[in-house]
Parts: C-alpha cells; sequence; structure tokens
C-alpha cells in the first residue's frame, strides 16, 4: 500500500466533488454578455 | 456596449446567406451569446470597411415577416425597432434577398424599409437566379427601391467588398415608402402588388418555365411514393454509414487508450492513485470518448442534409406526418436534430410561431433516442442476439429502438396537443425549398467541430468527475479483504445499490445495475463505464475487447438462486428504459429556458421517468410470461 497514492486519490475525489457541487450550484441565466469582454455580463 | 461604433443589423428571409455572409464579413471576430431574457442566440460581430471604418455587426435570426409570433420574428423586430434592453437600435439594416426567389424575398425586404431606417440591399445568389435563366437590373431595382442594392454571392466571397462600400458614410437616406399609406390589413396585399411591380421592370424571367435541376430532383424526391422511398433510404444510409465509417477511428481511440493504461501500469506502484488513473480516469472517460467518432459523423450528415437544401424537403414531406400527431413539418427539424442532441433540438424550436406546438415539441423531442444512448445500446443489443454482434437483425433491433422512440413520441403530441387546445391564431407552416446547392464544407465542418468540442468538454469535466466519484463508491470504504464481491458490497456503491434494489427489481433488475441507472442520471454515457467498474469486468487493451468481456460477465451473471440475471426480458426492459427516460440534466436546464417554465421542465422530468419505470415494467412482467 502506498500512502501517498491513497492520499492523493482521495484528493482527487474531493476536488471532483467540488467540481460537481460548484457546477451543480452555479447560479445559471443571469444578464445576457454584450458580446465584448467587458464584465457587464458578471453584474 | 461602446455606443462610438455604429451597428449594422443583417436581417432576412432565412436561407437568404446571413449567416455566410456574416461570417464573410467578420471571419473569426465574433461573438455568440443571448438576447437579454430569451435564448434566442444573438450573434455578432465587427469589421472594417475599405475606408476603415469599424462597424459592428449583429446577424438577427431568419424570419418570413417580422409580424409573426415566434421567438425568433419577435427578437427581429424588437432589434430593429431598437426595444432590446441593452441592445442599440441599428444605424442601418443589410437586407438579404435571394436573387433566385427574389417575389418572396422582397416583401420581407418591403417590410424592413417601411420601418423607415436606412437599408441596403445584399442581393445574394446571383448565380443561381442567372442559371435560372432570371436576368437582374440592380440599378434599376435600387430605382424602385429607392435604397442601395449590391450584387452578390456570398458563399464565394464575391461582391463583400462592394457591400462594405456600399456601407460608407454618409449612410443611404431613409426612402419613401409610399406603399405603406392604408389600414393594416391591406398593407400585405399592397406589398405582394408592389413586388410584382417592381420584379416586372427589374428582374426578367425566362419565357416559359424551364424546368432547373432542383425542380427534376424535387419531381422525384417530394414524390408521395419515391419521396418517401428516397427519404427512408437515405436515414438507413445515415445511420448505417455512422456506425461503420466509425469503427476505424474508433479503433485509433481505443489503442491510445490502451497504450496509456499501459504506461500507468507500468510507471507507478501498486495503489489507489494508480487504481484510480487506469479504472477510474482512463478506463472510464475512455469508454465515452470512444463514441466521439460516431457522434462526429452524425452531425456531419445532419449538416451536410441543411446545407444542400434537402433538410428543407424532408420538412416538406412530413408535414402530412406531423401533422397526424398535431405539429406542423416545422417541428421536424427540431426533432430530426434530437436524433444528435436534444439540446439543439430543444433550441430549434425557436422557429416555430405557436407556442402550444412549440411546446409540445420541447416536451417530446426527448424521446428521439439521442447519440448518448448509443453507447448504452451498443453494450445491450448483442446480449439479446446471444452475444452476436453485427448483422441484419441487430440493425433490425437498432431501427425498431429508434421507431419505438419517435413513435411514442408523435402518438404523446397528439394527446398533449388535444388537451392544450386550438391555437387561438391558425397558423399557416411555411417552407421555402432553396435550391439544391453542393454543400458548403465551412458550414459543415464548423458545425461538427463545435459539437466535437463541446462533447469532449463534457467528458473532460462532468464525465470525469462523476467517474472520479464512481471509482470512490466502490473503493472506499475499504473492506481490508481481496475478494473483489466482498469490497464492492463493503463499499458505499454496494450499500446504495442494496437501497436501490427494490425499485429496480420488478424490471428483473439488481441493485447494481440500479445504483449505474441512477450514475446516468447526470450523463447516460456513463451507464457503460458504471457497469464495467460495478460488475467488476477487468479492463481489456481496447474497449471493444473490455465490452466483450462485459457483455461476457452479464451473459453469466446469476440471482442468488442460480437464475440467469440479464435474461431477454431483462435486457428488454433495461433498453425500454433508457429509451424513454430523462437521463440528462443539462437537458432538463434548456427546457426549462426554452419553455420559460421550470413546472414544465420538472413535469416532463417527472413524467418521462415514470413512464420509462412503467414501460420497463410492462415489457419485462409480459415479455417473462412468454420467453
Amino acid at each position: 500500500m502506498n500512502d501517498w497514492q491513497t492520499w492523493a486519490a482521495i484528493a482527487a475525489v474531493i476536488l471532483a466533488l467540488l467540481f460537481l457541487v460548484s457546477k451543480a450550484t452555479r447560479k445559471k441565466g443571469g444578464k445576457p454578455s454584450c458580446g465584448h469582454d467587458c464584465g457587464c455580463d458578471k453584474k | 456596449m461602446p455606443a462610438d461604433i455604429e451597428t449594422i443589423a443583417l436581417a432576412g428571409n432565412p436561407n437568404a446567406g446571413k449567416t455566410t455572409l456574416f461570417n464573410a464579413l467578420t471571419g473569426a471576430n465574433q461573438q455568440v451569446g443571448n438576447y437579454a431574457g430569451v435564448t434566442v442566440e444573438r450573434k455578432s460581430g465587427e469589421f472594417f470597411t475599405p475606408h476603415g471604418r469599424k462597424l459592428r455587426v449583429v446577424d438577427l435570426p431568419g424570419c418570413y415577416s417580422l409580424d409573426g409570433g415566434s421567438p425568433d420574428q419577435q427578437i427581429a423586430r424588437q432589434v430593429l425597432l431598437g426595444e432590446v434592453e441593452g441592445e442599440l437600435k441599428p444605424d442601418l439594416v443589410v437586407c438579404m434577398v435571394d436573387s433566385s426567389n427574389l417575389e418572396r424575398h422582397l416583401v420581407f425586404a418591403l417590410e424592413v424599409i417601411e420601418l423607415g431606417m436606412p437599408v441596403v440591399i445584399a442581393l445574394n445568389m446571383v448565380d443561381v437566379a442567372e442559371q435560372a435563366g432570371i436576368r437582374l437590373d440592380p440599378a434599376k431595382l435600387a430605382e424602385e427601391l429607392g435604397v442601395p442594392v449590391v450584387p452578390l454571392q456570398a458563399n464565394a466571397a464575391k461582391g463583400i467588398v462592394e457591400l462594405k462600400q456600399a456601407l460608407r458614410h454618409p449612410f443611404p437616406a431613409v426612402p419613401d415608402s409610399a406603399w405603406k399609406q392604408g389600414p393594416a390589413e391591406q398593407l400585405a396585399e399592397r406589398r405582394r402588388s408592389r413586388v410584382y411591380q417592381i420584379c416586372e421592370v427589374a428582374a426578367r424571367r425566362p419565357d416559359g418555365h424551364t424546368s432547373t435541376v432542383s425542380d427534376r430532383l424535387d419531381r422525384w424526391l417530394l414524390h408521395p411514393v419515391w419521396g418517401w422511398v428516397a427519404f427512408i433510404g437515405m436515414m438507413l444510409l445515415v445511420f448505417w454509414s455512422i456506425f461503420s465509417f466509425a469503427e476505424i477511428p474508433m479503433g485509433w481511440i481505443e489503442s491510445l487508450q490502451g497504450l496509456l493504461a499501459e504506461k500507468v501500469t507500468a510507471s507507478m506502484p501498486d495503489g489507489d492513485l494508480r487504481g484510480l488513473l487506469v479504472d477510474g480516469i482512463i478506463g472510464g472517460v475512455g469508454s465515452v470518448v470512444v463514441f466521439l467518432p460516431q457522434i462526429l459523423l452524425l452531425f456531419f450528415f445532419i449538416g451536410l442534409l441543411e446545407s444542400s437544401g434537402y433538410m428543407a424537403r424532408a420538412a416538406f414531406l412530413m408535414d402530412g406526418l406531423m401533422g397526424k400527431a398535431g405539429l406542423s413539418g416545422k417541428a421536424f427539424l427540431p426533432l430530426f436534430s434530437s436524433y444528435a442532441c436534444a439540446i439543439p433540438g430543444v433550441m430549434a424550436t425557436r422557429t416555430i410561431d405557436s407556442a402550444k406546438e412549440r411546446l409540445v415539441t420541447i416536451f417530446v423531442a426527448p424521446w428521439m433516442s439521442c447519440s448518448a444512448r448509443l453507447p448504452v445500446y451498443l453494450v445491450l443489443v448483442p446480449l439479446l442476439l446471444g452475444g452476436q454482434i453485427g448483422g441484419l437483425l441487430q440493425a433490425a433491433i437498432f431501427l425498431g429502438i429508434y421507431a419505438l422512440g419517435t413513435v411514442t413520441a408523435l402518438v404523446v403530441a397528439r394527446l398533449l396537443r388535444g388537451k392544450l387546445g386550438p391555437d387561438q391564431v391558425k397558423q399557416h407552416f411555411m417552407l421555402e425549398l432553396p435550391p439544391y446547392r453542393a454543400p458548403q464544407w465551412s458550414y459543415v465542418f464548423r458545425h461538427i467541430a463545435g459539437r466535437g468540442w463541446s462533447f469532449l468538454q463534457k467528458a473532460g469535466t462532468l464525465i470525469l468527475a462523476i467517474n472520479i466519484l464512481l471509482w470512490a463508491a466502490q473503493t472506499y470504504p475499504k473492506s481490508g479483504s481481496e475478494d473483489p464481491a466482498e469490497q464492492l458490497a463493503h463499499s458505499a456503491m454496494g450499500r446504495v445499490g442494496a437501497v436501490v434494489e427494490p425499485l429496480v427489481s420488478p424490471l428483473g433488475l439488481d441493485g447494481r445495475t440500479g445504483t449505474a441507472i441512477l450514475t446516468s442520471f447526470a450523463a447516460r454515457e456513463v451507464f457503460v463505464s458504471s457497469m464495467t467498474q460495478l460488475f467488476h469486468v477487468a479492463e481489456g487493451e481496447t474497449d471493444e475487447e473490455t465490452w466483450i468481456a462485459l457483455r461476457k460477465q452479464l451473459a453469466a451473471e446469476t440471482w442468488p438462486d442460480g437464475r440467469p440475471m440479464f435474461t431477454v426480458p431483462a435486457v428488454m426492459a433495461l433498453l425500454v428504459f433508457f429509451i424513454y427516460a430523462l437521463q440528462c440534466l443539462p437537458t432538463t436546464a434548456v427546457v426549462a429556458r426554452e419553455s420559460g417554465s421550470w413546472k414544465w421542465a420538472a413535469g416532463q422530468f417527472v413524467f418521462m421517468s415514470a413512464f420509462a419505470w412503467l414501460a420497463a415494467f410492462a415489457v419485462y412482467q409480459i415479455s417473462s410470461i412468454f420467453l
């Protein structure tokens, strides 16, 4: 058994979980972009 | 939005060549988004005129009139009138007109001119008009319409410089549109007679009607009998090509995957991370990515049929059949696109005028078997045939699977349409049959490149994350035993399987298959990799080997009392479940946006899931009596 491998695998699992949670809770829609990189869609 | 750059709107009927002109003007300098509050796609870009002036161009959705009720028509009208929030009123409109179909397209052009804005007419497809023997007089046309007219051939980038020159300052004056005087109800008639007058002097048709190549082809392809024979033959050819041509590139992907797994196994000591990399990531994601060639081919054929002009004929042919389901021919394209993926299919319903027909089409679109279901079918169907792969029987079963989803969709559409009641305003199905053209390869390849990239992104993010969690769920908590079956029963996955077992046992399935079904609600493709992991199938060097091993494993699986588990009724029930269940969260999100109602999307999800379970239950219970 390689301990470092266990920890690395667990870290990957946590990252995957965080990714899925962020994807599920990310706010959809909002103000659509004007087409320019001016940040108006993030307000 | 910077107001210092002037904005040009590109308007026109569908198939006038707006998007081709838009691409020719802007090149790669494009931004794609949505209009505020609606999901009608907004494409904009920038370009320079020969005089060095920077202009912004917005590609409006194609429509036959500005008066219609479809979201596309409404947004086109609102943008032109400057009524869309956050959108500047265009300073000039470039109205695309198909020279070979001048009468129809000029009616829309007159509508645009009546808005009282500077307009330039882009007289597209002059080559097609010439071939049809139509002699155009652009100068006369400009004189009659009171606006500049630029002849061009957008697909060959001819006339683009001339068009850019016509956009120089000052913009053309607003023409005096005398025909627009009078009561609103007479306007349409006035426009038509005005167009007739204009065409009399500006476009000379050949004496007597000469039949074009398109006319001659349409005699066969729109024939009540031969048209259908050609249509069915073409669909069979498409599906056959998808399965046979994809084999070679699929082999490459499998070899690459085998090579990667081998390298990782050789370079790392045994441990959890190696297990995650080899079984969870390379094996799991690889078993999904291997379908990329088939998906690209499906989009290639859809793009080819659209670009060549045949898709409009198919819609025309299908109008009668769609009518029986309470839909119009306009629903054909969204439903056909859904065979590739329900998301673009649902989005394509925007061209449907009737709100009720649109809702019904959105509701049934996910029943067209999408490409994500393919991996599941490819693994399960040979199980019905005792492991035999290929052959006529397998092709017939595939056709049956697609037909079952389609027929159910049409029957439910009919029932739902009856329930929603008739439209308040009678809708007419109007479809333009563009001349047959050589496919625009740039359009086709842009189309498939976009789809391929989005599939890979999904595989590299969502599917990767799900596979990592799946691997973890069956690896932890550890039992300490070397026996894989004992480890699985002890793991989180084994425990979830035990909970969902009562739900799937009436379908003839066990808890592990139930767990694999649960994981596939995020993305259907995950089912295959879940089954591989849950049934502890050793990864082969290629996916084909893995699937063969998976099929062998499934065929050998038994219940504790020794009865075989994956009998023909159980596999049929599983297939039926996958045909009907809405196991795609992105589709539900898009349905909610397009229908403007989360209730509609949630209702669709619950209805389809319940329908899938009941249908699978009925299939299993009834077929168990006979088989």
